[in-house]
């Protein structure tokens, strides 16, 4: 089975040469996110007289209202929007696929309750509500991480609840019933290895709109604490200086768009290579 | 740039409303208000001279970052309500520099017997509320009357109790009243200069005129009248003809809701709106748009760094005189502000144009070896503290990240506390919050000393550093109480030297205020020049 | 019948769990909601008096079932802040959102129905990679910050559009209120578009694909009578659950468009109140928004089973 995926995988990757640069933005992007303090710039330092410096050989990416180097910021703002996107993607699809595979292996009265427990949370407004919960909770990327991933588990839960109900009815599952293994065994072992394309897709898609999610926060000011950046505050910041200083909101719009793109599309590819097999 | 020390006004409505005082100058985001509440006095220096022949008719369109919660003068706590009503209602009076000014209020004089217990209100003649009602004796009687009526809940209710006992008042004749004082009060007319008269025949016999709808559609004295509010877009005021202090210019003021600061910036810049209070970091943004004037005007608005006593470290005097000494008051000031001309560093709690200001007392600043020392006598080390301040406001932020890399170099830890403001408020609010240890704050009190017990004395609800010091306390009293001006000026002298030496309160700025406005309208410089209050009836469209 | 009796109770078990949960969101905010009412003159006792009359010297239970009760009444409270009542605020604000989220639902469809079937027809081929990467911008860019560059493009520089409200001061006019609608539809459409093409295109394919269309083909019927007959109505079925489900998504989108337009809407009602921690507010609107997502939810689900025969019978 898992050899199976991986050659999907290559076979895919092939095939789809856009799918391959995507990998290689969020690897580049990662790696140096996560390597920032090999730039030798502290990215909190201020300075009261280079501000707002357009990008030059110091500054590559300029600085910012506050003096502080554009690019260390961009590292590290990096480093926050994508654990932001990573972490609260484990969190929703940790509940997701717990939820789901139960309902969808149990059915009956447990099903319906928590069934009807993801519709009313999607009927919610989730946008408003995490701008509640991050108003009136201590800002930081804890809390973030913890209310996006909160109230983005459903629609795994919906995947992963269809999929086991259909699993379930197969051949060796019911076998594996008859033969007495318990419930959770069988889940992990048999169905969940099956569901796991499904789940990986929905996962990287995740990514994405957390990050989306973490920038749209940062428009009201709230999210990650300051002066840590995330590119999402970033820019909300630089919206102040469209006019002095246009780099600032293109270099973490751009940084943006281009990790959100990369993941819709590997997810999407993704999904086409699972589907192909 | 600004001319210091000129043509004050005292006082402003916000008073004992620190807090909504804080809620104005909150947030680049809603920030239409880098003013506070009524900041008063507006030294304006515009950079075009209103030689325009003034002329009659037009609209402008006011930005205002958020809906007016409500309108009626007496009830008045947030910025775009009081940005409103200067337009619908005008004062009995007004301070200026200490002088009592009548221009554009309703009184005629105001005179006090001789022991200052007693003050005769003699209204102008032939005055109308907007339905042409004529105003009344009668009306200053319910105001007051509503005013300490407990049941009421007035927030401006304490301008009428002194030392717990109401005021009384009593009408003379149609266009006379009389209101007796328990005892004689320095700071009693800078109260009831804040106080506005609301018209009897339509609130008489209702049961919480706070909450009454009867304020939605107002009925005021002032020189524009209510024509429309569209809730979330605009509240719309039109000339009133009756008006007593010259004819408004303009035909209809339009008060635009526009929450997000970027984008009413942007609008300024294309016209769609044509009058904004900007902050200093919009300044640049907004001077070359090329369409738009800026007004600069002392805000009397004080920016202070707050040390929560209830924080067993910052009780320690030495850990607060080492905070301050670690800082370097110029630099910051420069940093948060971004120019010299924006904002002076401030050393006492009181602004310059308070009455005994003190401009003598001992700096401490920039010192890291003191700070050091200070530190180590205080037997501190490794202090791990947060600062709160509100997390849209840029100014509140950058003090923030300056004092966090600042006070690295005395080891001192950190920890950013941005909240977002209704929860900020609702924060510094909370009875014995220890949840914050330093706090960024916005004050604006006005000329009169007295007032400014409201952030530093014990019994204060506005304490937000929780100062606990007896004898400050006594001397906040005995300066309320004193009518002897030399007395007076020793006593405040005193409060500012004891709360520099003990830094209870760390001042950070005087900042500066700015209004931006399009070049198609003038007078603007009469219009937020002359007192506390706008009086819009001046402003005209220039084409 | 008896599904749609099934699904009604469902709704219902929706709507109490949708209301236990709004009555939590407030509840676990820190701290205490009356020192939203609290001036610094206040005396304790009125503060004491407020809480109560507030009735959050209840048990929380207590409290909510009060709650509910006056929600099923259709009284959804007071703001704290101008003491207005909850729903008139809603409502007053709800032609605004309705306005702006209708035109640009509605345009999304009318776009997103010829691209996602044309696309799908012809994949691969240029029009499909152009119009691919645009709807790959479209669900990725950060929605504020492709509106302040609207702004800045059409209203700064250009000043071809007015980027504030609703309608100029005094001026009201169709072509006005048009102009106004222009870049806040704009923003929500593009992400939306984005979106609706992408399952179009892919059930068009699908659908191409399928051995209906096959034997068609066999039978020698014409393409665009393959396309319009049989693809298109089922491309487009599975839209009717994709807009129910949108319209979450679109209420939320719409926060941030109404905030930057500063369109006078639920969303920027909804924010204000936050702002405020005006939590009646707070609770109404979320309450509200959910009733609106959960009857949109409902009609999708009945007029796919009215259209849509083999559901139907399949039930």
């Amino acid at each position: 089975m898992r050899d199976n995926i991986m050659k999907n995988l290559k076979l895919g990757f092939k095939e789809d040469k856009l799918a391959v640069i995507g990998v290689i933005i969020i690897l580049i992007l990662t790696v140096t996110s996560a390597f920032a303090f090999l730039y030798p710039v502290d990215a909190n330092a201020i300075s009261v007289t280079s501000r707002l410096a357009k990008p030059s050989l110091i500054h590559p990416f300029g600085t910012d209202d506050m003096g502080r180097d554009y690019l260390a910021r961009c590292l590290y703002g990096g480093r926050a929007s994508l654990l932001v996107g990573f972490l609260s993607m484990i969190l929703s699809t940790m509940i997701g696929v717990i939820v789901g595979s139960i309902s969808g292996y149990m059915g009956g009265k447990i099903d319906a309750i928590l069934m009807r427990f993801v519709d009313a949370l999607m009927s919610l407004p989730t946008f408003l509500i995490m701008v509640v919960m991050n108003a009136y909770l201590k800002p930081g990327i804890k809390n973030v991480i913890i209310i996006i991933g909160l109230l983005t588990w459903m629609s795994i839960a919906r995947i992963v609840r269809g999929e086991t109900m259909s699993l379930k009815e197969r051949e060796y599952v019911v076998y594996s019933r008859i033969s007495g293994q318990s419930r959770l065994k069988i889940i992990l072992q048999h169905i969940l290895p099956n569901i796991m394309p499904t789940i990986i897709v929905t996962a990287t898609i995740n990514i994405a709109s957390a990050i989306l999610m973490e920038s749209a926060l940062s428009f009201f000011g709230l999210g990650i604490r300051p002066p840590t950046a995330s590119w999402g505050s970033m820019l909300n910041n630089a919206q102040g200086y469209m006019i002095k200083a246009p780099y600032l909101a293109i270099f973490p719009g751009v940084l943006i768009l281009l990790t959100v793109i990369s993941f819709n599309y590997l997810g999407e590819a993704l999904r086409k290579i699972f589907e192909h097999k | 740039m600004y001319k210091k020390n000129k043509n004050r006004v005292l006082m402003i409505l916000v008073l004992t409303l620190l807090v909504s005082s804080l809620t104005a100058c909150s947030t680049n985001k809603t920030d239409a208000n880098s003013n506070s509440k009524g900041s008063n006095d507006k030294k304006v220096t515009s950079a075009v001279a209103d030689n325009t022949e003034p002329q009659y008719g037009g609209n402008i369109t006011l930005a205002e970052s958020a809906d007016p919660q409500n309108i009626n003068p007496l009830y008045v706590v947030d910025q775009t309500s009081f940005d409103i009503q200067q337009a619908i209602y005008v004062p009995f009076f007004e301070i200026i520099k200490g002088d009592i000014y009548y221009g554009n209020g309703l009184l005629e004089s105001i005179t006090p017997n001789q022991d200052s217990t007693e003050f005769t209100l003699k209204l102008k003649q032939n005055l109308k509320w907007h339905d042409n009602e004529p105003i009344t004796a009668d009306d200053i009687v319910f105001t007051i009357n509503t005013l300490v009526d407990k049941k009421q809940n007035v927030p401006y209710q304490s301008y009428g109790y002194i030392d717990g006992k109401a005021i009384q008042v009593e009408k003379v004749d149609d266009l006379t009243a009389v209101i007796k004082l328990p005892t004689a009060s320095a700071g009693f007319l800078g109260g009831l200069s804040q106080i506005y008269c609301i018209p009897k025949h339509i609130y008489e016999g209702v049961k919480d005129i706070g909450k009454s709808d009867l304020n939605n559609k107002p009925i005021g004295s002032g020189p524009f009248k209510f024509k429309e509010y569209k809730p979330g877009q605009s509240f719309v005021v039109e000339r009133f003809d009756n008006y007593f202090d010259g004819k408004p210019y303009l035909d209809t003021i339009t008060f635009k809701i526009v929450k997000d600061a970027n984008s009413a910036n942007a609008s300024l810049a294309n016209g769609e709106i044509q009058g904004r209070l900007i902050n200093s970091e919009d300044y640049d943004t907004v001077k070359s748009y090329g369409t738009v004037n800026i007004n600069s005007y002392n805000s009397g608005r004080v920016n202070a760094l707050g040390f929560n006593q209830l924080n067993d470290n910052l009780k320690d005097v030495k850990v607060r005189q080492a905070i301050a000494y670690a800082l370097n008051k110029e630099e910051l000031v420069k940093f948060a502000y971004l120019s010299d001309d924006f904002a002076t560093a401030a050393y006492s709690i009181f602004t310059p144009d308070t009455l005994y200001y003190d401009d003598s007392l001992t700096k401490q600043d920039n010192d890291i070896e003191k700070a050091k020392a200070l530190l180590k006598e205080a037997g501190k080390s490794n202090l791990k503290l947060n600062i709160l301040y509100i997390s849209t406001d840029k100014t509140m932020e950058s003090e923030a990240t300056y004092i966090k890399e600042k006070l690295k170099e005395i080891n001192i830890n950190i920890e950013l506390y941005p909240l977002d403001e209704s929860t900020y408020k609702n924060k510094i609010k909370e009875k014995d919050s220890k949840d914050y240890d330093l706090v960024l704050q916005f004050y604006t009190l006005g000329e009169e000393p007295s007032l400014y017990a409201d952030i530093a004395s014990g019994s204060s609800r506005s304490n937000y550093s929780h100062i606990e010091d007896k004898d400050l306390d006594n001397l906040w009293n005995e300066g309320n109480t004193t009518s002897d001006a030399t007395k007076r000026g020793e006593v405040y002298k005193q409060i500012q030297q004891k709360i520099n030496d003990n830094m209870y309160l760390y001042p950070i700025a005087y900042s500066n205020g700015f209004y931006a406005v399009n070049k198609d309208y003038a007078g603007f410089d009469k219009a937020i020049l002359k007192t506390i209050y706008y009086d819009y009836s001046k402003i005209y469209k220039v084409k | 019948m008896e599904k749609i009796l099934n699904r009604l109770f469902q709704t219902i078990l929706i709507l109490f769990i949708v209301s236990i949960l709004c009555f939590t969101l407030t509840k676990i905010a820190p701290g205490d909601p009356v020192l939203t009412y609290v001036e610094p003159n206040m005396s304790e006792e009125y503060i004491n008096q407020l809480r109560e009359d507030l009735g959050l010297t209840k048990p929380i239970a207590i409290q909510y079932i009060i709650w509910l009760k006056n929600i099923l009444h259709g009284n959804f409270g007071n703001s704290l802040i101008n003491n207005r009542p909850v729903l008139d605020q809603i409502l007053e604000r709800l032609p605004s959102t309705m306005l702006l989220m209708g035109t640009s639902l509605l345009l999304s469809v009318i776009l997103a129905i010829p691209i996602g079937l044309y696309t799908g027809k012809h994949k691969n081929g240029l029009v499909d990679k152009i119009i691919n990467i645009f709807s790959y911008i479209g669900i990725s860019i950060p929605t504020f910050w492709f509106a302040i560059i609207m702004i800045y493009l059409f209203s700064v520089y250009l000043h071809v559009l007015p980027s504030l409200g609703m309608r100029s001061d005094g001026i009201n006019t169709f072509s006005d209120l048009m102009k106004h609608l222009i870049m806040p539809t704009c923003v929500l459409t593009f992400t939306n578009v984005s979106q609706f093409t992408r399952y179009i295109r892919s059930s068009t394919i699908t659908e191409l694909s399928s051995d209906y269309v096959t034997v068609q083909r066999a039978y020698g019927m014409s393409e665009t009578g393959i396309l319009y007959r049989h693809v298109l109505k089922n491309a487009i079925l599975p839209m009717i659950t994709v807009l129910g489900m949108s319209l979450q998504g679109v209420v939320s989108g719409a926060i941030i468009t109404e905030q930057v337009f500063a369109w006078p809407g639920t969303g920027q009602l909804a924010v204000n109140a936050v702002m405020t921690f005006d939590y009646p507010l707070i609770m109404g609107i979320t309450m509200f928004t959910a009733l609106l997502i959960v009857i949109g939810n409902l009609l999708a689900d009945i007029l796919y089973v009215v259209i849509d025969p083999r559901i139907r019978s399949n039930g």
